[in-house]
């Protein structure tokens, strides 16, 4: 894979911490300009390789270029800014949230039920704990999961140090993964019953459950991050030659 | 790759205020505006003209200029304009640049007139 004539730069703006949204649109507006000057070079004679020469220095050197981005601090990202908030914060914030959206949601259908029926045969009750359980997991499992993951990749993007990432993934996996909801049904009454393994009474089988998910989501997550460096390396290592191919 | 050659220390705040004045006569693109520059100021001031762009994202994020995305020729182009808050920069700017000129012509020709008398 050859690197495009602003991949170095790109790569500097976003190690140095440069939000990736203002990354992407300076490398895009440079793009554009870089095609202008070489229509403007061709049109006056050059051919297609002088003019793409004569272009990038028209547009500046790569150091140029990322210095008069790198003088203005506001344009850095906050996870770059405030790496320790965003990924202890940040992931902490997201799990309570979705178990408090898992919550409301049941809430919210519980109350809404008897509306519609009004008296739920044994085989509808039977069903409804079914789906509930699936949608405690979603909460309790799937949810901290993906928000761990979501932070590996947000972290992957912003090229964060591997330790702030891992914090995100441990944040949210541990978090995530000594909470517990609870819907019975004894076919009178339902309970609903939200408990966890990191507050007292620290219920015993709400710990070791805790661990055995958190072995699963941190290794799912760390997974995903060990994939995402790998892509991250191979895309480098093609910059790196491209920069050694342009030395030459 | 050799750079062109620029003249950084006095331009600071120069391309904001040329950017500006250039905008408040018509939107423009990048390229139509470092190409705007270089003709108004008869290549005087010479930029690497990738560094209009950070220029103007920072006025765009205080709200001088403000963008859109426009399609030209199948290709999809960022023109600038100036805001009203634009505006009232470029008069502070240029307020700012003519005292700033006034004086340091001012200098030079009382540094003359001294020269003279010695």
């Amino acid at each position: 894979m050859q690197p495009s004539g602003f991949d170095i730069l790109r790569e500097q703006l976003l190690r140095a911490g440069i939000a990736p949204r203002h990354v992407r649109r300076y490398i895009g507006e440079l793009r554009d300009h870089f095609d202008d000057l070489v229509r403007e070079e061709v049109a006056s004679g050059a051919s297609q390789r002088v003019a793409e020469i004569q272009a990038r220095k028209r547009l500046g050197n790569d150091s140029d270029l990322a210095a008069v981005v790198l003088s203005r601090p506001d344009l850095r990202s906050l996870t770059a800014r405030h790496p320790l908030a965003v990924f202890t914060l940040g992931p902490v914030a997201m799990v309570l949230a979705a178990i408090a959206l898992g919550l409301a949601v049941e809430i919210g259908v519980f109350e809404l039920i008897p509306a519609f029926v009004p008296h739920p045969s044994a085989a509808q009750r039977g069903a409804l704990v079914f789906v509930v359980a699936i949608w405690n997991l979603i909460a309790t499992y799937a949810a901290p999961l993906a928000i761990a993951m979501g932070f590996c990749v947000v972290g992957l993007r912003q090229r964060m140090p591997a330790k702030w990432i891992f914090v995100g993934i441990a944040s949210a996996c541990v978090l995530g993964a000594f909470q517990e909801i609870n819907f019975s049904d004894d076919g009178h009454h339902g309970e609903l019953s939200l408990g966890s393994g990191l507050m007292p009474p620290f219920p015993m089988h709400l710990i070791v459950q805790g661990f055995y998910r958190f072995m699963v989501t941190g290794l799912l997550a760390s997974a995903a991050y060990w994939f995402g460096t790998r892509a991250q390396k191979m895309g480098e290592t093609a910059i790196d030659q491209g920069v050694l191919h342009a030395a030459e | 790759m050799g750079s062109p050659k620029t003249n950084p220390n006095f331009m600071n705040g120069v391309p904001e205020l040329l950017i500006l004045r250039l905008l408040e006569e018509r939107e423009m693109y990048g390229y139509e505006i470092v190409a705007s520059i270089r003709a108004r100021t008869e290549d005087t001031i010479s930029l690497g003209e990738g560094v209009v762009y950070p220029v103007l994202h920072a006025l765009e994020r205080d709200g001088a200029l403000k963008s859109r995305r426009k399609p030209v020729n199948g290709r999809t182009r960022v023109y600038y304009t100036v805001t009203r808050s634009g505006e009232t920069r470029l008069a502070a700017l240029v307020r700012q640049w003519m005292q700033i000129t006034e004086s340091v012509n001012q200098a030079i020709r009382e540094t003359r007139h001294a020269t003279v008398r010695l």
